[in-house]
């Protein structure tokens, strides 16, 4: 699975920090989830995406091997 | 979302003070055979036959004297490790959850791993040693994996 999440926080102006406390974890899993070393839950997910206000799909994506 | 069944972080130092305390005392009471007089017992009764030590041979849950050193050492070491590994850390989140659960995973075949190599080249007595450590090698695997990847993803920026 590969993720633009980083892209997406650029576009709010937001560091990992302030995603991190924006949804309740800490900012090593926003790295972590950034560089694709951890897939988070549904649940974080979602969470993103309505600190992103858009849908988990256009920062998850499924890749050929998933 | 699911959170691991875990302690309040407040337990973390304690524990981990005095796992590193009992650990050290066990290693140095090991090597050099180190019993204080002051922890050791006697409630052997000369005038006592058929004492509940005497029906159980001495050996199995009645033995009438000793020492509590290793007792006490080997209860710090499990009971400091768990509170150490299995507080809560300050930002607990479910990246964390899963590093912890892999850790496990890790050390319990390690854990294995070595007492498989242990079977195969070790005899006799020296097993007991190895039956000894097997007390709390999972927990110090698991302690020192855990930690280690801790310590990895608090250094990357």
């Amino acid at each position: 699975m590969k993720n633009t999440v980083k892209v997406e926080r650029a576009k709010k102006d937001l560091t990992q920090q302030d995603l991190a406390v924006a949804i309740g974890v800490s900012r090593q899993t926003i790295n972590a989830i950034e560089k694709n070393k951890y897939v988070p839950s549904t649940k974080l997910a979602l969470k993103m995406a309505q600190v992103f206000e858009t849908t988990v799909e256009l920062f998850f994506e499924l890749e050929s091997d998933d | 979302m699911y959170q691991l069944p875990l302690l309040s972080n407040q337990y973390k130092r304690p524990g981990m003070i005095l796992f590193l305390l009992s650990l050290g005392l066990g290693i140095i009471a090991f090597i050099k055979n180190w019993e204080p007089s002051f922890l050791q017992y006697d409630f052997s009764n000369k005038n006592s036959e058929g004492s509940l030590s005497e029906v159980f041979g001495g050996s199995f849950l009645f033995t009438s004297q000793g020492n509590f050193t290793d007792e006490i050492l080997i209860l710090g070491i499990i009971i400091g490790g768990c509170l150490w590994g299995f507080s809560k850390e300050k930002e607990e989140d479910e990246f964390l959850n899963h590093i912890r659960l892999s850790s496990l995973i890790w050390a319990f075949l390690i854990n294995y791993l070595l007492i498989m190599l242990c079977t195969i080249f070790i005899y006799d007595f020296w097993y007991l040693n190895v039956m000894l450590f097997n007390l709390i090698t999972p927990l110090v695997i698991f302690l020192i994996r855990y930690n280690y990847l801790l310590i990895k993803i608090r250094n990357v920026e």
